[in-house]
């Protein structure tokens, strides 16, 4: 999964991959200009080969991984013959693979390629490496995983303070599996009762294969809509699964559940959407029983779940 | 639960990655070059140190400022010896941050290599300079990953993974709700509004947590005020409740009870707490 998100789709990638496959072009032509003639071969080379990571760049992110790739070696083996050749002080060059691989890779591979080439970097300039080389490259590398794994943490922050679905105006799974043992505690402290209405939405899935993921979230979100508008301000909506939401009732008996299960098909029922008609739900109340426990409960509205879940056609 | 907020491993990184700075300064060449690493490393020690608090602390001035001041103190005092952290300005704009700071460390990219620019030719420095932006726009591109994450956590509700603390914002939509919810339930609802020194905010939130139920949750207003919303069957156990509140709490402590039976909203009742000279006022329903 961290893999499949590492390569973002931003014009500033493509941006990028046509930036260094100029350069590559441009040193070509720099040392066909200085008359190095024995140098031209290899960036001439590899500037084709990064053209073509370019192209792939714009493509699915299957292709977006390749393209990392492409562009990773061809800049690997440019900077070992900068290294080689140069004249520059090697140490510059020392630093440029790790940042280079922190940035196009995830962060555990990008450990794990920077240490493997960690020997191969540190002894190119052919006279054994120093200590201070060899500490800065790990430290280089080092600081490039720190970077990433500060990304990580606001990744993991936000996700774990936000008690919303990322996709639909909804608590989130976490939050709403919160909600429900402090629901179940208030409705036992101050004797009330508790409903729980169960949803499936079963046209989500038919929505994402047949129209793509834009129409299935709009059908989650007119959903949402609908819900809100036939519930009361103190209920709460949340999300615990892929299409399965939790409506929790606090203070309702089974028959008004059952009247805000019936609202709330009616509202559905209104609501249209061209590609598939209205929108449907398949909805069953639960009801709190006097003196169950919490993980009973739960259970229940589990099981619930799973039925709905499997009598969809 | 998915995965939880644990940051064990990033500190051992963080003081892995001290050590390693500290170690180059005691090989580092000049002395103004060394102790500027010693300094980094420091600094990483330091925050490696307090990384699980300090997700309390809102942080105003982002730390991403100070490695750059690393960075450019680096070129600046020993930019022979030191040109090995010149890629890492591309590092620095993979973090999210403020416009503001993406600017400074162009800047700094530009300085950075302006000081190098002695050691090397023409043809170096310009395919040096070359690759940097190139790296630069590709740590811009991994940023826009969490940019929006790292702007949802500024103002994120929740202040801290796990606990009930949430922020005013919240407590602004909860107190709505709780307003319509007790009245139909008929339950005895109250806002609480503690204000201490700021010292005492964190102590305090403790002894609060302790007294509130699962389903009551506490609210930060500012750095010296905490509110929360009592819940109770009547007003009978209110008052107890109320009463072993306040047994034992901190002792520079303003109180404000009022019931939600009365209209009211939050921002006049905390108005009413910051200018309340007695300690404690209770406002029941008549």
């Amino acid at each position: 999964m961290p893999n499949q998100d590492s390569l973002p789709h931003s014009w500033l990638y493509c941006v990028f991959h046509v930036w260094i496959t100029l350069l590559t072009a441009g040193a070509a032509l720099w040392h066909y200009q200085m008359g190095q003639f024995d140098r031209i071969l290899l960036p001439a080379a590899l500037s084709m080969a990064l053209l073509t990571a370019t192209l792939m760049s714009l493509g699915t992110p299957s292709a977006r991984r390749a393209a990392a790739i492409i562009t990773l070696l061809a800049s690997y083996l440019l900077c070992a013959e900068l290294i080689r050749n140069g004249q520059t002080p090697d140490i510059l060059w020392l630093g440029f693979p790790p940042v280079l691989t922190t940035l196009l890779l995830s962060m555990r591979y990008a450990i794990y390629v920077n240490l493997l080439m960690a020997p191969a970097w540190l002894l190119l300039n052919g006279n054994g490496p120093s200590l201070i080389a060899t500490l800065s490259y790990l430290a280089v590398s080092l600081a490039g995983a720190l970077a990433q794994w500060e990304m990580m943490r606001q990744l993991t922050l936000d996700k774990l303070t936000s008690p919303h679905d990322p996709e639909c105006d909804a608590l989130s799974s976490d939050m709403i599996a919160e909600r429900l043992p402090q629901e179940h505690k208030r409705a036992n402290a101050l004797g009330r009762r508790l409903s729980v209405l169960v949803i499936h939405l079963p046209q989500l899935e038919m929505a994402h294969e047949q129209f793509g993921a834009r129409l299935r979230l709009e059908l989650l979100q007119r959903f949402c809509q609908a819900a809100r508008r036939s519930c009361r301000l103190d209920d709460t909506l949340g999300r615990t699964g892929e299409s399965l939401l939790w409506m929790l009732l606090p203070g309702t008996d089974e028959n008004d559940a059952l009247m805000t299960r019936n609202r709330l098909l009616t509202m559905l029922n209104d609501t249209a959407i061209s590609e598939t008609g209205h929108l449907s739900a398949m909805v069953v109340a639960c009801t709190l029983h006097p003196g169950e426990s919490l993980s009973a409960f739960e259970q229940r509205l589990r099981i619930k779940e799973r039925a709905l879940v499997d009598s969809t056609p | 639960m998915g995965s939880k907020y644990k940051v064990a491993p990033l500190q051992a990184a963080m003081l892995g990655c001290a050590l390693l700075l500290i170690l180059l300064a005691l090989s580092a060449p000049t002395l103004p070059g060394g102790m500027l690493l010693v300094l980094a490393g420091l600094w990483l020690t330091a925050s490696s140190l307090t990384l699980k608090r300090s997700v309390r602390w809102p942080s105003r001035v982002p730390w991403q400022l100070l490695p750059s001041f690393f960075l450019a103190g680096l070129f600046t005092v020993d930019p022979q010896h030191q040109t090995v952290w010149l890629w890492c300005i591309a590092l620095l704009l993979m973090l999210p941050q403020p416009i503001w700071l993406m600017i400074l460390h162009g800047l700094l990219a530009g300085y950075a290599t302006w000081q190098l620019k002695a050691d090397l030719n023409v043809g170096q420095t310009l395919l040096v300079t070359m690759l940097l932006v190139g790296l630069m726009l590709l740590g811009l591109a991994r940023a826009r990953e969490v940019q929006s994450a790292w702007l949802r956590v500024g103002r994120r509700r929740r202040l801290i993974p796990g606990a009930p603390l949430w922020s005013a914002h919240q407590l602004g939509d909860d107190l709505t709700r709780e307003v319509v919810r007790s009245e139909r339930e008929g339950s005895y609802a109250e806002l609480v509004l503690l204000r201490t020194q700021s010292r005492q905010f964190w102590p305090l939130m403790d002894r609060l947590s302790q007294h509130i139920n699962d389903y009551e949750a506490c609210y930060k207003l500012d750095n010296r005020t905490l509110a929360t919303l009592l819940i109770s069957s009547g007003l009978e156990q209110a008052r107890e409740r109320r009463n072993l509140l306040l047994d034992g709490m901190p002792t520079p402590l303003r109180c404000r009870f009022i019931t939600l039976a009365r209209p009211l909203t939050l921002a006049s009742e905390y108005q009413a707490l910051r200018d309340q000279r007695q300690p404690l006022v209770i406002i029941e329903e008549e």
